[in-house]
């Protein structure tokens, strides 16, 4: 139970944001979009890593199939 | 202490969502989500032992083992559907939760139909109807 990756992905979402402001002041809204789907997608693929550790400890636990 | 290091660490968490989700609420979502699995993957590894202990009473009071196994199947199961519909229901999705969770019921009725059946067989041995 690490709370580092909690706060990473704080720290991502408020670049991201910032980011996206920037670039939505600056006319460029398409890539803010890219910037907010970046953004998502690298957390999401820190996370993947954690969901996977919780499916196959429940898996060996629970004696799920 | 490990109650007290679960509570600091759900606040901390919270307390990042609530200043993210402002911002970005898909992300405050993907902070629930990785405070939820660090949280429910400390859990397990105690509940891990809990259960080397429980299937020791189990034989000693001679329950057959297919019983409890199929009691901690569900367990697992919802521990995993309560996970994913708590998940959508906190990214406003109530609907999908719903329906994650009805899918879970009928996947726990599925293990469970072999103690119905043993349930139903001594009922009948019981009142001596037909076998």
């Amino acid at each position: 139970m690490d709370i580092a990756i909690v706060i990473k992905i704080a720290g991502i979402g408020i670049l991201v944001a910032i980011i996206c402001q920037l670039l939505k002041q600056t006319g460029r809204d398409d890539m803010a979009m890219l910037a907010a789907v970046a953004g998502l997608v690298i957390t999401l693929a820190m996370i993947v890593n954690l969901i996977a550790t919780l499916f196959e400890n429940v898996k060996s636990i629970f004696g799920l199939y | 202490m490990s109650a007290l290091k679960i509570a600091g660490f759900a606040i901390a968490a919270s307390a990042a969502a609530l200043t993210v989700r402002s911002y970005k609420p898909e992300l405050g979502m993907q902070i629930g989500v990785a405070t939820g699995l660090m949280l429910l993957l400390y859990a397990l590894g105690e509940v891990g032992g809990v259960f080397a202990e429980l299937s020791e009473y189990v034989e000693g009071f001679g329950i057959p083992a297919e019983y409890i196994a199929a009691m901690l199947k569900v367990t697992g199961i919802v521990y995993l559907v309560q996970f994913a519909a708590e998940t959508c229901r906190d990214s406003g999705e109530g609907a999908i939760a719903a329906k994650t969770e009805l899918a879970g019921r009928v996947m726990i009725l599925v293990v469970c139909l072999p103690v119905i059946k043993t349930v139903f067989e001594l009922i009948s041995t019981v009142a001596g109807g037909v076998q």
